[in-house]
């Protein structure tokens, strides 16, 4: 079990920049995802963490020591692959027994190791077919047994529930949280999801473009995100992001939308917009669950009045599509009290939106 | 898709037409070969079986000369049908090897990326028009009539053909299969040979034997490059001439169906491999 420490990384591939200077300290046993849409870097991350790749600036340690020098095979680190990369031309069992073999340990070792990950991944009754043989769903076991089998002092997945099915999918992410209690193992675990890195990371890594967009807790990150980036990335539903001009008027701020709506800021929320006066223009960010509907709970909420386009059921609750002039805000019906046509008023509270610049992004403002 | 019986009956006529024209020109060898010197010398009654089957032809390039014939052969066929196996599984190891080898280097390591088009001028003129040249310098080395001078030739001219076929092969094996043995703890070679190969045997089988293939069927180069010792097959196949029958049509018949052999027999031996072609079950994209 180790500590990492990335430092400055960055890669280069000629012109191309895919990681940009990404500084990220994970601690010993910690579970961490990078989350990112595809082709932002995190496979590339990956493989410098593992040494096939060498960072082009920058170092990355472990345990406070830097693996430059030290050999691959020293490195003693397991790595599930985007697409398994099992060994199909071997056997279930050599590819269990091919890391232990390679460390050249004890055969009765290899084979006890062997049975006892072969049953805890439930591929036993396999063990002696060749391994292209497997399902899809079988291979992800394997490439995950494979990797824990020589027990690694880092785990690293990348992708590693992206091709399978919804339901194995969903089993196989409380499995995944099983084995890193068992394990104790510090694990990074690469998602382009963000349901998924929520459920399973004690941190999250956001990356967009090759630059870290925020480290942090999920809960922190979800509640208080430093960019638009990523304030538009997690949440589901997506948060309401609508961006426009600022516009001051006798003492009064307002957010001229692009489709044409205005938001008459107050409160928190106006405070923030006006802590930076070189920004001029601005994204408005409120999450769909703070819409209310209704009495006016609080006397900075913002009032819109909008029309409801569709309703859409989503788990228990309504999810209302609100149409102001051009822009859509999504708010939950939360009374089930919104009908298709009707044209309501609702209410932005102004403690819990959030203000963006919107040319660089960065969040205005924030606690 | 369900076809309809006319089109059915369309692509059998078709399979069997080309098959025939094939075919055709082997049942006349084989047949051939088995005909006694009369039955194909004969200008009028040509037959397409032997009338009297016989192994006259077999046993006169075999002991130089057969029971009924007055001729003899200075030559039999064991010199150059060692000699033919002795160059082509030489040059075929040689094209191989490097091929293999260097494409994989420029695969996997991204060295040499004008290699594969330089390797490919090697074959966009006909090695004849190189011949004169390497006629001189393989005699200033003393290679000309020379097991490994003939060798080392056929390893050249089938080297590009060797280094473009396993450079596509190479370039299907997903990348990440050797980093999962590399990671694993594996070195470089290790991963090559005990990861990566096993993965293109498929592809290095057929290489192999597109490559004998090429070199067993040489007769230019041996021509030229060999005089008397090291003469192969498709040369020797040339001389059976006599000055009283003109040409030994029923020698060189038996001669063909005994070139035919280690083809074949290779042929048969990976065509497991050849069917299967590649497949890598383990890339879900
Ligand atoms: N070996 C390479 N050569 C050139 N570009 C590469 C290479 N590997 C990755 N890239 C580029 O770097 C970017 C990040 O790739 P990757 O790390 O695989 O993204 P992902 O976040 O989807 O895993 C992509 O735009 C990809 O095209
Ligand atoms: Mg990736």
């Amino acid at each position: 079990m180790s500590s990492i420490q990335i430092q400055n990384v960055t890669k280069r591939f000629g012109d191309f920049t895919a990681v940009d200077n990404i500084s990220i300290d994970i601690e010993e046993g910690e579970f961490v995802a990078l989350l990112g849409p595809s082709g932002c870097g995190k496979t590339t991350t990956m493989n410098m963490i593992a040494g096939l790749e060498d960072a082009t600036e920058g170092a990355i340690l472990f345990d406070n020591q830097d693996l430059g020098h030290v050999r691959m095979q020293d490195r003693n680190i397991g790595f599930v692959f985007q697409n398994y990369a099992i060994f199909t031309h071997l056997s279930v069992y050599k590819n269990l027994s091919y890391g232990l073999e390679v460390k050249k340990v004890g055969k009765s070792e290899i084979e006890r190791r062997v049975k006892a990950m072969a049953d805890r991944m439930s591929i036993s009754h396999r063990l002696d077919q060749p391994a292209s043989s497997l399902s899809v769903n079988e291979m992800q076991k394997l490439a995950i047994g494979r990797s824990a089998i020589v027990e690694p002092r880092i785990f690293l997945l990348d992708e590693p529930l992206s091709n399978l099915d919804a339901g194995f999918r969903a089993y196989m992410r409380a499995e995944l949280k099983v084995l890193q209690h068992e394990f104790g193992q510090t694990m990074i675990y690469v998602t382009h999801d963000q349901i998924e890195a929520m459920s399973l990371a004690d941190k999250i890594a956001i990356i967009d473009q090759g630059k870290l967009m925020q480290y942090g807790a999920p809960l922190d990150i979800y509640n208080d995100p430093q960019n638009r980036f990523v304030a538009n990335f997690v949440g589901s539903p997506r948060m309401n992001l609508v961006d426009g001009e600022l516009r001051e008027e006798q003492g009064a701020l307002r957010l001229m939308l692009h489709g044409g709506a205005e938001i008459r800021l107050d409160g928190q929320v106006k405070t923030a917009f006006t802590s930076d006066a070189k920004v001029h223009s601005g994204s408005f960010g409120i999450r769909p669950q703070d819409i209310y509907f209704g009495e006016k709970r609080a006397d900075n909420d913002i009032r819109m009045q909008g029309k409801v386009e569709v309703l859409e059921r989503v788990g228990p609750k309504r999810l209302a599509y609100l149409q102001v002039q051009e822009t859509m805000f999504l708010a939950f019906d939360d009374q089930a009290q919104l009908r298709v046509g009707d044209d309501v008023p609702f209410y932005l509270p102004s403690g819990a939106s959030m203000a963006f610049d919107l040319e660089s992004g960065r969040r205005l403002g924030g606690q | 898709m369900k076809t309809s019986a006319s089109a059915m009956a369309l692509k059998y006529f078709f399979v069997l037409l080309a098959s025939a024209v094939v075919l055709y020109p082997l049942l006349w060898m084989v047949t051939m070969a088995f005909k006694p010197y009369p039955e194909w010398t004969t200008v009028s009654g040509l037959t397409w079986f032997p009338q009297n089957p016989t192994w006259q032809n077999f046993e006169f390039i075999f002991y130089g000369h057969a029971e009924g014939l007055v001729v003899s052969l200075d030559r039999t066929i064991s010199g150059p049908l060692i000699a033919s196996l002795v160059t082509s599984i030489c040059g075929t190891l040689i094209a191989v090897v490097c091929g293999t080898l260097s494409s994989y280097a420029v695969v996997r390591f991204g060295l040499a990326q004008s290699l594969p088009l330089s390797v490919l001028q090697l074959r966009l003129f006909p090695p004849l028009a190189v011949m004169i040249p390497v006629m001189v310098m393989w005699a200033f080395i003393g290679a000309v009539d020379t097991w490994w001078g003939l060798s080392l030739i056929y390893g050249i001219v089938t080297l590009p053909f060797a280094f473009w076929l396993m450079k596509t092969f190479f370039e299907e094996v997903p990348v990440e299969i050797e980093d999962a043995a590399r990671v694993a703890g594996c070195s470089y070679w290790r991963v090559f040979y005990r990861i990566t190969l096993p993965i293109v045997k498929p592809g290095l089988a057929t290489c192999a034997l597109f490559v004998f293939i090429l070199n067993w069927s040489d007769y230019l180069l041996a021509l030229l490059l060999t005089q008397k010792e090291w003469v192969t097959l498709p040369v020797y196949m040339a001389t059976l001439t006599s000055a009283m029958g003109g040409q030994m049509y029923g020698m060189k018949a038996a001669l063909g169906v005994i070139a035919a052999i280690p083809p074949v027999v290779f042929g048969l031996m990976i065509q497991k491999h050849l069917v299967r072609g590649l497949t890598f079950g383990a890339l879900k994209q």
